[in-house]
Formats: C-alpha cells, structure tokens, sequence
C-alpha cells in the first residue's frame, strides 16, 4: 500500500485486510455453523419467553421439552463451533481488530453459559425429563435449592446474549458498509 | 455471512432492524396475548368458585345440611380460591419477568439503532450539508465517507468528484482571466510603443525639415567656395610646375657629387692596401734583424768554448815542456813540438779576440737596424690609420650621399605626384561646384516633402489621438 493511499484511507475504518477478511471471505463451515445458530438461538429465546408465559398446561410442558431438547442440542453445537474455531485456524481472522474477537468470544462464552444455567436449573428443580420419556443427565445436585436463582439468571443472561447480538449485528453491518469501493477520481 | 452483493445500504439496514424488532415486538405480543388469555381463564375460574360459593351461601339459609358438611364444602371452596390466587401470582410473575426483560432488550436495540444510524446516516448528511454550504474548512471531510458502500458513500463520492471538477474549472478560469489580462497588459504597451514611435516620427520630421534648410545654405555656399577653389586651383597648378623642374636640378647635382666621393672612396682604399703592404715587409725586416742578433749571440758561445780549448791547449803545452824537461835528452824532439802547440794556442787566442771584436761591431749595426726599422714601422702604422680614417669617412659620405640622392629622389617623385594631384582638384573642383548646383535644387525639393511629411503626421497623430481618447 502507498503512502499517499494510507493518508487517502479513512481514519475509523479497519484496514483492508481486515476488511476482506470481515467480509464474504468465510469458509463455507463457518457460514453453515453461524446460520444454524442464529436460528436455533431464536428458536431458543422464542420458546423459552412463550413456555415460561404459558407457566402451565400440556403446550407449556411441550414447549419446555422442545426447549430442553434443543438447548442440549444448542449446546453441543456451539461447542463444536469453538472446537472448529480452535483447531483449524481461520487466517482470514488473524488481523481483525481486538475488539471484534472479543465481541465473538463473549458471544461463544454466554451462548455456552445460558444453556448450562438453564440444565443446572432443572437439575437443581428436579424437571430433566423430556417428552415424559426420558430424561437428561443431571449436572446440578437435585433439590439444592438455588433452582429458582439459577433458572432466573439463565433468563437474565439469554437476555445479555440478545444484547450482545443486536450489537453483533451492527458491528458487522458497519464492517460490510465499509468494504473498499472504486478507487476516487484524482483531484 | 451475507453474499457479496450485501453493502449494508439503507434499505437492507432497515430490513435487518426491522426484522429484529419485529421478532422482538411478536414475542412481546404473544407473551401480551397469552396473558389475557390467562386472565381471562382465571377469570372464568373465579366466576365458577363465585357461583359455588353463592349454591353454598344459598344452600345455607335455605336447607340446613348439617354443620360439619357445610364446614367441609366451605373449606373446599376456599382451598380453590387459595390455589387459583397462587397461580395468577405465578403467571403474573412470569409475565412481569418476560414484560420487564423484553422491554430492556428492546429499548437497548432502540437506542444502539438510533445511535449507529445517526453515525452513518445523519451525522454525514450533516457534514456534506456543511461542506456544501461552505462552512467546513474543505471538502476533504467528505473523504471520510467516500470509501463505504451505502448511499452515503455514494453522496460523497459524488460530492468529492464534484468538488474535483469544480477546482479544476476554477483553475482553469483563473489560468484564462490570468491570460486575458496579460494580453490587455500587452495591448496597452503595444499603444503607448505605437504613441511614442508617432512623437518620435514628429521629431524626426521636424529635424529632417530644419536640416534640409540648412543644407540648402550650405550648397550655396559650397558653390561660392567651388568657384575661388577653382581659381586658387590655377594658381597651384603653375607654381608646382616650377618646384618640379627646381627639384630635377638638385637631383643631377647630387649625383655627381655622389660620384666624385666614390671615386675618392676607391683611392683611398688603393693607399690602403699599400701601406698594408709595406707593413708586412717591414715585419719582415724586422724578424731578420732578431734573427741576425740571435746568430751574433750563437757565434760569441762557439768563441768562448775555442777560447777554452786554447786555454787547455796552452796549459797542455806547458806541462808537455816541464816533461820534456825532465826527459832530459830524450824529449828534445818532445819539447820543440810542445813549444810549436804553445804559439798555435796562442795564435787562436789572438784570432778568436780578433772574432770577438768584428762580431761586437755587427751585432751594435743589426741593433741599430732593428730600431730604425721599428721606427719605419710606426711610421707606416700612422700613414695606414690615416688611410683608413680617409676610407671610413668617404663610406659614410657615400652612404650619407645614397640617403640623399634616393630621398631627393622620392622627393621629386612626390613632388610630381603632387602636381599631377593639383591638376586632378583643379578638375574636381569643377565637378564639386556643378553637384553643389544639383544639391541645391534637392534640398529645396526635400524642404518641400519635409512639409509635406510633417502635415501627414499631424494628420496622422490627431486621428489616431482621437480613437485613443
């Protein structure tokens, strides 16, 4: 890059090869890994906020099992994801800026928290089976008492999560509105 | 994650907030519907435990059950009250949690919507309205916006190449008025050369016009000066004639005198040579003289060795007498021839005396001859200097006389040269005066188109002062 380029180049946006490797420059695994979550992480806020409106009755208790059901699910994903994000290294993603990573490794870190709140919640409480025919391994001592505590902060934190996409969103938004255009018209 | 195409424009921004309040906005609603549903529910409820308790009020007062029945259906009904409040407690709690939640969520998303559209939509619509209106310090500020890929990196795109072209016209324009005025600049000298070069003209005209004038005086009077030339001419002319012939006559006379001393030269070198001659000769004579003295000097040795010969030969014969003495008888013989060496020594004595003498008187004669011929010399010496001194003087006369004879030469050749030229400035004097006629009539003839000059510049001048003023 000359000189008389880099002086040219905005000073809030991120370098250009940052730029290509925010935008469109994924592999196919990780575009796969993060449209799947997307829809499961609404498929989680949405059943967990109607079930818990519901509070009661056969299409709270279905709901509730959907919801364990896919959060294990959820769960064993996002896991993989950090596994694939660990041992096969992206080089498109070794020069973004600080800030970005440690946006995405919040992200990963609450959407591996909520589901393990909502599990120790249920164990604690004594509700891990699901559909009525099975159930799931209990990871929390059962009656400890902190259920109504646990299953509240699993809200709270679900919640923190759907913060932190919005700003996920605008983040990246910004990212693709940045990308470089023709070169200017000498002047 | 989104294809290449996705530039985050405005109308794919809005499709992305709308999308995430919507989600949020249907969930509020369904968690809103559901509630009412319960409410309603429990008000059903409430209603049929309502209804029992008025039968069993009603069934009080009129048909008497027994007291312990009664107690019982009572408590029943008031179990029911009990549970169904602890439900709504729980679902309305539930709904607190969900309306609470779901409110923050969507006020936060609000918010950061409303402050990322102000940083990519008002915020640069409100710098690009600056630098369009000219209150920002550039049009570099749009610089910032001109890479994103939105509308507004459009905007500014298009801006900045507009604000490119319009310094480039501006440039342009000012390069043509910079140009422009340069050729005005150049026009009024050109003007004021085109005055200056008019006066100038003026000037010279009126110069040429007073010379002309006086040039017509000055022929005249050149005519006036031709014709006493002329005479004077005549004058020279006849006197010149008379210096040429005077100078031949001094040139004949020199050259005899030239001759004379040449052959006065020629005699003198004549003696010359003689005395060089008898110089030599009486070196000579001089040279045998010494020769002579040294032979004297040769002669007087051999004289003195006979002279000691003699001597012995007499002292020979002495003793040779004393031995015949003793001899006695005997050397009788002996003696008488003793006796005859002693008289022939003798007798060479008196011979070689007699040498001695006559040789004295010749070697005093050669040194008399010696100085006599040396005075002979110096005589001779004195006689050839004054012979050379004769000859030097008769070459430095002949050469003086050379000098002479060619510069009184050239003299006459100028002499001639100079009537000849007499004769030619009689001629050209006529000339002179008939061209001083000639130019008279010009100069009169140039008096005329001076003036005529001069009127067509003020002509000239006061027209072209007109359209200057």
């Amino acid at each position: 890059m000359t000189s008389a380029a880099s002086v040219r180049a905005p000073v809030n946006a991120p370098p250009a090869a940052v730029r290509r490797a925010t935008v469109g420059a994924y592999r196919l695994p990780a575009k796969v890994f993060h449209w799947i979550t997307v829809g499961l992480v609404v498929f989680m806020v949405s059943s967990g906020v109607i079930a818990k409106q519901l509070g009661e009755g056969a299409a709270a208790d279905f709901l509730f099992s959907l919801h364990k059901l896919t959060g294990v699910v959820t769960l064993g994903l996002v896991l993989t994801r950090i596994g694939y994000r660990v041992f096969r290294s992206l080089p498109e993603l070794r020069h973004r800026p600080a800030s970005r990573a440690l946006l995405h490794w919040t992200l990963y870190g609450t959407m591996v928290l909520v589901p393990l709140l909502g599990w120790a919640g249920i164990s604690d409480f004594g509700a891990r089976e699901v559909f009525g025919s099975f159930s799931l391994p209990p990871i929390w001592p059962q009656g400890a008492g902190f259920d109504a505590l646990l299953l509240q902060w699993h809200a709270y934190v679900a919640f923190g999560l759907l913060a932190l996409v919005t700003l996920h969103i605008g983040l990246a938004l910004q990212d693709y509105m940045a990308e470089e255009r023709a070169p200017r018209p000498e002047d | 994650m989104f294809h290449k195409s996705f530039t985050a424009r405005v109308g794919e921004r809005m499709v992305i907030w709308g999308a995430m309040l919507g989600f949020l906005l249907a969930l509020y609603a369904a968690t809103e519907i559901i509630q009412s549903m319960q409410m309603a529910g429990l008000a059903a409820e409430r209603a049929r435990i309502t209804k029992a308790a008025t039968a069993h009020v009603t069934a009080n007062s009129g048909e008497l059950a027994g007291d312990s029945q009664r107690a019982e259906a009572g408590k029943k009904l008031i179990a029911e009250l009990e549970a169904m409040d602890a439900r709504q407690l729980n679902l309305s709690a539930n709904h607190r949690q969900n309306k609470i939640l779901l409110l923050l969520l969507t006020v936060f998303a609000i918010t950061q919507i409303l402050f990322l559209e102000y940083r990519w939509m008002i915020k640069p619509i409100v710098r690009m309205a600056e630098v369009l209106r000219g209150d920002a310090h550039s049009s570099r500020a749009l610089l910032t916006y001109t890479p994103r890929r939105d509308e507004i990196g459009i905007f500014a795109q298009a801006l900045t190449n507009h604000y490119a072209l319009a310094r480039k016209q501006q440039a342009a324009a000012a390069r043509e008025q910079k140009a422009l005025s340069e050729r005005l600049r150049q026009q009024e000298e050109f003007r004021g050369e085109s005055l200056a070069f008019q006066a100038r003209i003026g000037e010279i005209v009126r110069r040429l016009e007073s010379h002309s004038s006086r040039m017509s005086e000055a022929s005249q009077h050149l005519v006036s000066i031709s014709v006493e030339a002329e005479a004077c001419a005549g004058v020279s002319v006849q006197s010149t004639e008379q210096v040429t012939s005077h100078v031949d006559a001094v040139v004949s006379s020199i050259r005899a005198i030239a001759a004379t001393l040449a052959t006065v030269a020629e005699e003198a070198e004549r003696t010359s040579a003689v005395a060089t001659a008898a110089r030599s000769a009486v070196q000579a004579a001089e040279d045998d003289a010494k020769a002579m003295s040294e032979g004297a000097r040769t002669i007087e040795q051999v004289i003195a060795l006979i002279e000691d010969v003699a001597e012995q030969t007499n002292l020979l014969a002495l003793n040779a007498t004393i031995e015949a003495a003793r001899a006695g008888e005997a050397g009788r013989g002996f003696s008488v021839v003793a006796h005859e060496v002693k008289q022939l020594a003798t007798r060479t004595s008196q011979a070689t005396e007699d040498v001695r003498g006559r040789l004295q008187g010749i070697t005093a004669a050669s040194g008399r001859i010696v100085d006599r011929v040396a005075a002979l010399a110096a005589a001779i010496e004195q006689v050839a200097e004054v012979v050379s001194a004769i000859a030097q003087s008769m070459r430095m006369q002949d050469a003086n006389s050379q000098v002479i004879t060619s510069n009184t030469t050239k003299t006459a050749d100028s002499v001639h040269e100079v009537a000849a030229t007499v004769k030619n400035v009689a001629g050209m004097i006529g000339h002179a005066k008939q061209a001083a006629d000639a130019v008279t009539k010009v100069s009169t003839d140039l008096h005329q188109q001076a003036a005529d000059l001069r009127a067509a510049v003020e002509r000239f001048m006061q027209t072209t002062e007109r359209v200057a003023v």
